[in-house]
């Protein structure tokens, strides 16, 4: 895959969802972005960050937006000019591409509409492998670089430069301006070269997305048409519970499903997206792992702001891949680093669920 | 006040109508098919355009002559409307005598055919599209990504203008009122109807309004503004295409209004005229013309009762829109067809009229419980807008929505208030 094209779109936002785990915001602006984005631009160059000049500054983008004040006040045009400016202020050449940095509903799409806004290609990888809520839990953090400095701007012209000596102080940093961007901002982090990227950033993480997508949309969202990604059906039931709760400022939830023939129940705790998944009282599958809920009757894979009481679901366990499974790896985004205190349950493989 | 009632289940082909007394019981229901003849024949004349302005019903009128030439767009009343028009009042002179027909207090209409227009796009006149939300949301103007048919029919001038709000209350940016201004000049002569949406304006309606007012000066009362406070929900991008969708069938819903309320006088029916929408629930027919969407799935949604909803949005004609699906349970033998229809008159003629919130509140000093108790109220005073009795309006449970990725504190709610629709007062 050596562009990306309308015709890829919905492949890339089905694929991201799954990603996303249960989270990653609303992709519906950003879809009618990159939508409009490739009819203005032409396809976006997808690049392997090995075909790049090793010493070559990269521009990684997220989108740091508030799902809610997102859908009402999404991107401009000028974010990713001024971004990009501000960035290449302390760099000593230019940026040759664009990085992903979350391959989610939203950020796994953004990247490329900063892409074909700047007229860049856009690395074919990302540095989450799959959505986690932290600017700091990337591979990049495992490799010890740091996310500072962090530019933001918003759709008004404000811009910040934030730097401070760990990523925990950044994220708190960028959490406080956040509000007086009216919760909407373009962010780039973390200063690299291709040559880092290269070194590591795992395979074809946009490509890959996309597979991922056209997969589960060959399946009309059956997740049968996951196998091949090492995706497992753990539980098929009914949503008979949904309880909201904010702790220390973020929002948590739990979500109970039962099956009735025979008679079983399972707990999914998420904040944002899916962390652990309890049945009858044993983990099952834990973070970093993806845990999603499939829609039984219409295939939707479903967020957890989507979830409602009543729908029938099946819970579908995906291993994350990458060096997520290390020691260092679970610090950073195991269940304990949600504040859950289990210990790190990988999803199983299809012959220990019986196929 | 003698609690008598009418529903009326009308498509182009059909009305089904029923009276019903102050207890709901059906005193009498009559059913009239689409006659042979040419609708024109029998059509009760070209109706006075200005019979609603912006919600209010002013009475005949003629229309103003500097504005005429807003109305120079538009053709007389369409073939598809007599029709309707034709048999609402047949099934209406059939179903009760006259001295019974003077009693009746209320009538309601469940017909979504002025909305069918969307099928056919060739018969849409242009709309003017207004956002209000640059310097955001410029990365996707109007109608991206709509089937191009669609697109096309619908297009007239687009701008998108500075203003809007943010989450917290603050202005994205100052209302650019001298592009809104222009933008209304493009649109003299050129369009049927003019879609406005703005960032926030759920919370924050006060740029939409100051727009609506620029536009009503510049275009007169005969072109229909459909502002996307009106229609609610989440989302700039759904709540522009639900407006802009809405303003393309406007001038429909309005003059089937208009001729509707003229068919009324004519029967010697001397009552306010109410419209089902999709959930069931009706609103007084002048202010179908802020929210016209809302007629789809009406004569449904009348015959189903309490709706069950399902999901955050709806693709109508294949883009995305901020009506709510609902979800649509096993159908029971009663309401299906053709008794159906007769369901979905009763349904109409008992609607009560309701009043939904759906917004993000963040936190004041008054914490969460000021959150509530402001969604309960502002539910409560749109239900009583819509013609439901203050007396007996009841708000139902407030229910809290997931947020995510948030640092700052706030709740999502979502509160309906509904009741019986007033027997007096109200339009008259």
């Amino acid at each position: 895959m050596r562009y990306l094209g309308v015709e890829d779109i919905d492949d890339l936002v089905a694929g991201a969802t799954v990603l996303g785990g249960g989270g990653g915001g609303d992709w519906y602006a950003p879809r009618q972005m990159l939508l409009h984005a490739v009819q203005t631009h032409g396809p976006v160059q997808l690049v392997a960050a090995a075909d790049l000049a090793p010493d070559a500054p990269v521009l990684p983008i997220i989108s740091a937006g508030t799902p809610s004040a997102l859908v009402e006040m999404f991107h401009g045009e000028r974010e990713s000019v001024l971004l990009r400016a501000l960035v290449e202020q302390r760099l000593p050449r230019p940026c040759a591409a664009v990085l992903p940095v979350q391959p989610g509903p939203v950020n796994a799409l953004i990247p490329l509409v900063v892409a074909a806004q700047l007229g860049l290609p856009c690395i074919d990888a990302d540095i989450m492998l799959r959505c986690f809520p932290a600017i700091e839990m990337t591979v990049f953090t495992l490799a010890g670089i740091p996310a500072a400095p962090l530019f933001a701007v918003d759709a008004r012209g404000s811009s910040v430069v934030l730097d401070a000596p760990d990523d925990s102080t950044v994220s708190a940093l960028l959490r406080s301006c956040m509000p007086h961007m009216g919760l909407v901002a373009m962010v780039s982090t973390y200063r690299v070269t291709a040559g880092d990227c290269a070194r590591l950033t795992g395979g074809s993480g946009l490509t890959r997305c996309m597979r991922i997508g056209r997969a589960l949309r060959g399946c009309q969202g059956s997740p049968d048409g996951l196998a091949e990604f090492g995706a497992v059906t753990l539980f098929t039931g009914v949503v008979a519970e949904l309880l909201h709760r904010t702790t220390g400022g973020f929002p948590r939830g739990v979500l109970t499903i039962e099956a009735s023939d025979p008679a079983r129940v399972m707990r999914i705790d998420f904040q944002n997206e899916n962390l652990v998944a309890t049945e009858d009282g044993v983990v099952v599958v834990t973070v970093p792992d993806l845990i999603n809920l499939h829609d039984a009757d219409t295939g939707t894979v479903l967020q957890t702001v989507d979830v409602l009481v009543g729908q029938r679901v099946h819970v579908v366990a995906m291993p994350v891949g990458g060096s997520w499974h290390t020691s260092e790896g679970l610090a950073l985004a195991g269940p304990r680093a949600f504040g859950l205190q289990v210990d790190a349950v990988a999803a199983p493989s299809a012959n220990a669920v019986g196929g | 006040m003698s609690g008598l009632r009418v529903g009326v289940a009308l498509t182009g082909h059909r009305a089904v109508a029923v009276l019903i007394d102050h207890d709901d019981a059906v005193l009498a229901h009559h059913a009239v098919e689409a006659s042979s003849l040419p609708a024109g024949d029998r059509s009760p004349g070209r109706p006075s355009r200005a019979m609603y302005q912006n919600g209010d019903k002013v009475g005949p009128d003629v229309p103003d002559p500097v504005h005429r030439e807003n109305t120079a767009h538009r053709a007389g009343p369409r073939a598809a409307t007599g029709g309707l028009i034709d048999l609402l009042g047949r099934v209406l002179t059939c179903l009760a005598d006259a001295p019974t027909r003077a009693r009746v207090e209320r009538i309601v209409v469940a017909t979504e055919d002025p909305v069918g227009l969307l099928e056919r796009p060739v018969e849409l006149a242009p709309v003017g599209i207004l956002r209000i939300a640059a310097p955001a949301t410029t990365s996707v103007p109007p109608l991206t990504g709509w089937p191009p048919r669609l697109a096309a029919a619908v297009r007239g001038p687009v701008a998108v203008v500075g203003g809007g709000h943010q989450y917290d209350g603050r202005e994205l940016a100052p209302l650019d009122l001298a592009a809104v201004a222009a933008f209304g000049r493009a649109c003299r002569g050129t369009v049927c109807a003019v879609a406005v949406a703005g960032a926030g304006a759920p919370t924050n309606p006060v740029h939409e309004e100051r727009a609506r007012s620029v536009l009503l000066e510049l275009l007169g009362p005969d072109v229909p503004i459909v502002t996307s406070h009106d229609v609610g929900g989440a989302g700039l991008l759904e709540r522009e295409n639900t407006v802009v969708l809405g303003a393309a069938v406007a001038p429909a819903v309005e003059e089937f209004a208009s001729a509707a309320t003229s068919a009324l006088v004519e029967a010697g029916v001397d009552a306010d005229l109410y419209l089902v929408t999709g959930d069931g629930t009706v609103l007084p027919a002048g202010l179908a013309i802020r929210h016209p969407l809302a007629l789809l799935g009406a004569p449904h949604g009348a015959a189903r009762g309490a709706p069950v909803e399902a999901g955050l949005f709806s693709e109508v004609a294949g883009v995305r829109t901020s009506i709510r699906p609902l979800r649509v349970a096993e159908t029971p033998e009663a309401v299906r067809p053709p008794r159906g229809e007769l369901a979905a008159a009763i349904g109409a003629a008992t609607g009560q009229a309701s009043g939904t919130v759906d917004a993000v509140f963040f936190y004041g000093e008054g914490g969460r419980d000021e959150c509530v108790a402001t969604a309960r109220r502002s539910a409560r005073e749109l239900a009583i807008r819509r013609g439901a009795d203050p007396r007996t309006v009841r708000v139902g449970e407030v229910r809290e929505g997931a947020m995510t990725y948030i640092p700052v504190r706030c709740v999502r709610l979502r509160v309906t208030a509904t009741g019986p629709v007033m027997a007096t007062g109200g339009l008259r």
